[in-house]
């Protein structure tokens, strides 16, 4: 463990030079990536990063250096920390860095398959993807597949130490229909920490499938109707639209639609979410978060009242309430590099007893929304946006794919307007929700 | 760049050609930056960036293996080197691609030199531009009730050398303020955002008040806590600069790049030669304009582009290139493979790209408008780049009647077709100007300019809460 035993001696240099507290978050992660563009392999990538990222704190200012090697200096990582904490302003906010605590060790962040896989595997299993999407009039498949293995390591000056290995699979297909008037594509993509846990010929399948099914897209209405929101949209409006609004710092400084709600009514009495930084194979489930406050399980709202923030150290201390091991650096866990901020874990809605074929029974007019790039305005929790993959429902059926087609509804709308919430949920990325059924949303449409 | 670096460089590269490759590229990359963010009164970040690293690349049978290190000794660099290559190599398994990159041997060498050299300036005083940044929006009113400033300086250095005997070294400092305010008044929270930036050092920020950017992101946060919601339906409308330039670069930038072509993912793809435009269209993208953020003299393959036109009087003339496209394609490279650091892949990334100025005045934009709308500042922006179809949401829309602005109303967006847009636009004003920022692809992120003048497009759709 030379890169504990690195970070805890940069934590000591850090106080040497003038820290009233330091921490130091390292990162050792072995990366494989192919690339397949237009069937073909384009690209075999392999990356060994190591690095750790330092903060030093001189009267609650905060300075941060990193390095991206192990052969430095590592007194003038920690005095470069320490000079740009100095120039900074006192923070009276800042409370304390995390104490000691014991950290549970979740289940299946480890794969020995994932964590074994070669550059030349990899490719096999790309080009044996690519297979699954050729059909009538599929243009073009693109896919990227992405293993690695990691240990994270933490250790700060009030004696938190951490070590944390685990591995990651991450795919994405696109795949592109034309038929010599339209064009079409379908998107799909995922991220799990055990190759048990992706079917990804299925995935190629269905994407190009949807891809081919797109051509016969049509535009749709504009005008007020039921939806039945489903897979990867529900990350704009769950993760994005609630769990992020509810990020202390956005909360704490009036910058989230959610701020004031705390404790207040926000969505039905059906509704629950869940933050889950423990949750079995979870993409972002640790024992830890990057400053070395323990996972945990966070609820967000029960039963539609708003019952916690997410927190880092800083936003808990200024709140005076304890960190829900919600720290984040801004790319993710495995940045060394970047900030400290605050970002949902694995975000859980709780299911209801809703099947998929009664929620549709609940739509005489209407739409299947499944996709979307946007993203809500947290200020204004106001979300319009542009339908990348969706059907129209008539009479309870899913009907033909929908096209140029937007929805607008206010995330704080949405909550209040949920008809029904069913009962088998899925994952996607660091969402696991069920189907939603909301009783009215705003289409735009051409026709 | 240092001697010893450009050693270790050299070495990279004659260990790459004693494996059997049909090209091949080294990269020797050093960043050096600064990062400060002040927000509400206390500073949220002071960071130092500071690191350095060696990408290897080589092409067997048209398939890439890449590695990167940011160990130097010759054990390490030795290392990797074996497996670039064991990764091209198992790659290329049964592919028979005869098409390799090509490029002149020569040597190319740019270096910008600021002016004031921001490591002259402590970072005091660096903090205290940024915290008197942020009282400026916080004065302005007592509406604005949060307000941060972020103060970025980088400076990266590269040397590149490949097996066509290319020899290539940059050196390129830059610097980007921005300005958020967030305004709020019963119950409702509006945001207002302003930056600047450039390539150079200090200088950069004395070309523009940096007390004017936080004015302006504190006035829009504080117009926009009055405007209504914006109309839906197809208008006439008007783009500023800012988000006709955001427009260029999202939705019909990123399809010319010759990768997407190639890929099958470009609604531009079969098109060259072809009308994609109206008569008033000329888009080009620029990696020579000294001075503005997506200065690139030379790119991550160590080519020098000239600059592209790509669409002349609404016909497409060009693709943007990297070796490799360009070989394929047979056409010059144009200066375009970017990659955000020694750990990433060069892919074909947009500069300084813009809608270039056409002969119109502003007010003329106007003054034939019955009944249309006027939109300002692209907040984002997204595309399927297959299909053309895209959604850019604006800061700020002003509906326009009988050539005048009326209501203001905000959380608009703008829905369409790439290219029934660019058919559509009827007039492109003579006031270009350029914005700082960074674009995203694939998770790389690489500093650009975006610009326009104002133009004027029919028939757009609009589409908002109400």
């Amino acid at each position: 463990m030379a890169l504990l035993d690195l970070c805890k001696r940069v934590v000591l240099e850090a106080s040497r030079s003038g820290a009233d507290a330091a921490d130091a978050y390292g990162v050792d992660v072995e990366l494989q990536r192919v690339e397949i563009r237009k069937g073909d392999i384009k690209v075999s990538k392999s990356v060994h990063d190591v690095g750790m990222g330092v903060r030093a704190i001189v009267k609650g200012s905060v300075g941060y250096s990193y390095v991206a090697s192990l052969d430095v200096d590592l007194r003038e990582v920690a005095s470069r920390a320490v000079k740009a904490a100095k120039a900074g302003y006192p923070d009276p906010d800042f409370k304390e860095l995390p104490r000691p605590s014991s950290y549970s060790s979740p289940g299946n962040t480890y794969d020995d398959k994932i964590a074994s896989l070669t550059p030349e595997e990899l490719i096999d299993i790309g080009v044996s993807l690519v297979k699954k999407a050729q059909a009538d009039k599929v243009y073009s498949v693109n896919v990227a597949l992405e293993s690695s293995k990691f240990t994270r390591f933490v250790a700060n000056s009030n004696g938190v130490e951490g070590v944390d290995q685990g591995t990651y699979l991450s795919f994405a297909v696109h795949v592109t229909a034309r038929d010599g008037v339209n064009t079409s594509s379908g998107y799909d993509g995922d991220v799990v920490r055990a190759m048990k846990d992706i079917d990804m010929e299925s995935m190629v399948a269905r994407v190009a499938q949807e891809a081919v099914e797109g051509l016969r897209a049509r535009t749709y209405k504009t005008a007020k109707v039921p939806a039945i929101f489903s897979g990867d949209v529900l990350l704009a409006i769950m993760v994005e639209g609630v769990a992020s609004a509810l990020n202390a710092d956005l909360v704490q400084r009036n910058r989230s639609f959610l701020a004031a709600r705390l404790n207040q009514r926000v969505g039905v009495e059906e509704l629950t979410v869940v933050d889950d930084g423990l949750v079995e194979g979870g993409p972002l489930t640790g024992k830890f978060d990057v400053e070395g406050s323990p996972r945990q399980r966070t609820v967000l709202v029960e039963r539609g009242v708003v019952k916690g923030l997410l927190h880092n150290s800083y936003t808990a201390g200024k709140a005076e309430a304890r960190s829900t091991g919600n720290a984040s650096r801004s790319g993710g866990p495995l940045d060394f590099r970047g900030q400290v901020t605050i970002a949902p874990s694995n975000v859980r809605v709780e299911a209801g007893d809703w099947s998929l074929d009664e929620m549709l029974e609940e739509v005489e007019e209407g739409l299947l929304i499944l996709n979307t790039f946007d993203l809500p305005n947290m200020a204004s929790g106001d979300l319009s946006a542009l339908i990348v993959q969706g059907y129209i429902v008539e009479k309870g059926e899913v009907k033909c794919p929908v096209k140029q087609t937007l929805f607008a509804i206010n995330i704080a709308d949405f909550l209040k307007g949920i008809k029904a919430l069913g009962r088998e949920s899925s994952k996607h990325f660091n969402l696991y929700s069920p189907p939603i059924l909301v009783s009215e949303v705003q289409v735009s449409s051409k026709a | 760049m240092k001697s010893d670096y450009v050693a270790i460089a050299e070495k990279a590269l004659d260990e790459l050609l004693g494996f059997r490759v049909d090209f091949a590229d080294v990269r020797l990359v050093e960043l050096k930056g600064l990062r400060i963010e002040v927000i509400d009164g206390r500073v949220r970040e002071i960071r130092f960036m500071n690191e350095r690293g060696l990408a290897l690349r080589c092409l067997v049978a048209g398939k890439w293996g890449f590695t990167s290190t940011s160990f130097l000794t010759p054990a390490d660099v030795e290392k990797a080197c074996a497996r670039a290559y064991k990764l091209a190599k198992s790659a290329s398994k049964g592919a028979e691609e005869k098409v390799v990159p090509y490029c002149k041997p020569a040597r190319y060498s740019s270096r910008v030199v600021p002016v004031e050299d921001p490591s002259s300036v402590s970072v005091e005083e660096k903090l205290k531009l940024c915290s008197d940044m942020e009282k400026t929006m916080k004065e302005a009113s007592n509406n604005i009730k949060s307000a941060s400033v972020a103060y970025v300086e980088l400076e990266e250095r590269a040397y590149i050398i490949n097996s066509s005997g290319l020899r290539a070294d940059y050196e390129v400092p830059s610097l980007l303020v921005s300005a958020t305010a967030y305004a709020s008044e019963a119950g409702v929270v509006q945001r207002g955002y302003e930056s600047h930036g450039g390539t150079g050092g200090f200088e950069v920020l004395k070309a523009r008040d940096p007390m004017d950017i936080a004015q302006r992101a504190s006035e829009e946060a504080l117009e926009l806590l009055r405007a209504k919601g914006p109309p839906a339906g197809r208008f006439t409308c008007i783009l500023d600069p800012e988000l006709a330039g955001l427009f260029i670069h999202e939705a019909f930038g990123h399809a010319c790049e010759a990768d997407a072509v190639l890929q099958g993912n470009s609604i531009l793809e079969g098109m060259m030669g072809r009308r994609v435009g109206s008569e008033e269209v000329v888009v080009r993208d620029d990696p020579t304009i000294k001075g503005l953020f997506g200065y690139v003299p030379i790119d991550s393959e160590g080519v020098g582009g000239s600059g592209t036109v790509i669409v002349d009087r609404g016909v497409l003339r060009s693709y943007l290139h990297n070796l490799e496209t360009s070989a394929k394609m047979g056409v010059s490279p144009t200066g375009n493979a970017r990659a955000q650091g020694y750990g990433s892949i060069p892919m074909v990334r947009m500069t300084n790209t813009f809608i270039d100025r056409g002969g119109w005045n502003v007010d003329e934009l106007f003054r034939d408008v019955k009944r249309g709308v006027y939109a300002q500042g692209g907040v984002y922006g997204y595309v399927d780049p297959a299909k053309g179809e895209f959604v850019f949401k604006c800061s700020k829309l002003y509906t326009i009647e009988g050539g005048e602005l009326k209501q203001l109303c905000r959380d608009a967006s703008l829905s369409g077709f790439t290219l029934d847009v660019l058919m559509n636009v009827e007039a492109v004003a003579n006031d270009l100007s350029f914005r700082p920022g960074f674009c995203g692809k694939e998770g790389q992120y690489v500093r650009v300019t975006t610009g326009a003048p104002h133009v004027r497009v029919r028939d757009v759709v609009v589409g908002g809460l109400e």
